[in-house]
């Protein structure tokens, strides 16, 4: 078997597409017995109230999402990473993607016309494989 | 969130381009990494082109049956793909997998698969586009019902398409 124990890095924002995504990380990381970082992106531009406000929301969403994901998949969950940063979603993705062997993304609800979603431009601009996941995965 | 029981199931689409090589080769470590299986799909496109140069072809030019002749380029061009897999999958802990040879449009075919898949496997570029996400890769990210997994030969590589938008 080729070896890819690397690095999985996983976005997550509280959406459907991205609570499947989570979820099949987990399994994929484990199998490979790789490291998972999972990363949610927050800009305070984008939410209501004040920057702190905004940070404790996003601190919020994201344990509130890694939590239930963990719960999901039950013992021997594999070892997270935690990784919360203001800034652009996908600058902040392939940023952290910059080292990991596989980047996994939501797929977006719906096609934009004229505007590049977060997983387009991650499949566009990552320099490993990505993956989409999409809200109806299985179904 | 559903986890599946039964074998997990990797469809990789394939032509003759260095990125289908590059995701069939990805696709094969992934099916032995997880315990599933690998189903390796061709589709040989419904209005009769084929990738092969015509000189190689030139013993068919008498045949005046267009059925015919695209029967026999099709069949030149599976042996050429089967050529391909096999030298991809001898670097590969995979001992075996089912190959699919359908005429209908790539993107088509693989979203139908893959409605019944695990997970999708696909080049970045096909052998025509050389700068931009192909169109079957595009399409697949659009309307397959499974996780799809885009694959470039150049990761790492400073290819002028991958130039990120500025912060």
């Amino acid at each position: 078997m080729a070896e890819r124990s690397g690095l999985v890095v996983v976005g997550i924002d509280g959406s459907p597409a991205s609570r499947e995504a989570l979820a099949w990380a987990l399994v994929e990381a484990s199998a490979w017995h790789a490291p998972l970082e999972v990363v949610h992106a927050w800009h305070a531009r984008w939410l209501p109230g004040s920057r702190a406000a905004a940070q404790d929301r996003a601190d919020r969403l994201f344990e509130t999402q890694l939590s239930a994901a963990v719960a999901w998949y039950g013992p021997d969950a594999p070892m997270v990473i935690e990784n919360v940063r203001e800034g652009r979603a996908a600058t902040v993705l392939l940023d952290a993607a910059r080292p990991a062997s596989l980047l996994v993304v939501g797929a977006a609800r719906r096609a934009r016309h004229g505007a590049e979603s977060v997983s387009e431009e991650c499949v566009r601009c990552a320099r490993c494989p990505v993956v989409v996941v999409p809200a109806d995965v299985g179904r | 969130m559903t986890r599946s029981i039964s074998s997990f199931r990797v469809i990789v689409g394939v032509d003759l381009s260095a990125d289908a090589a590059a995701a069939l080769s990805w696709a094969a470590d992934e099916a032995c990494g997880r315990g599933g299986e690998l189903i390796i799909v061709h589709a040989f496109e419904p209005f009769g082109e084929t990738r092969r140069p015509l000189a190689d072809t030139a013993d068919m030019a008498d045949t005046s049956e267009p059925a015919v002749l695209y029967a026999k380029l099709r069949e030149a061009q599976r042996q050429d793909v089967e050529d391909r897999i096999a030298h991809v999958l001898s670097g590969s802990a995979l001992r075996c997998a089912r190959r699919h040879y359908v005429v209908d449009l790539p993107a088509r075919a693989l979203c139908t698969l893959a409605a019944t898949s695990d997970l999708l496997v696909v080049g970045a570029r096909g052998d025509r586009v050389r700068d931009q996400l192909g169109s079957t890769p595009r399409t697949c990210l659009q309307h397959a019902h499974c996780p799809v997994v885009v694959i470039s030969a150049q990761a790492g590589v400073n290819a002028p398409w991958r130039e990120p938008l500025p912060a």
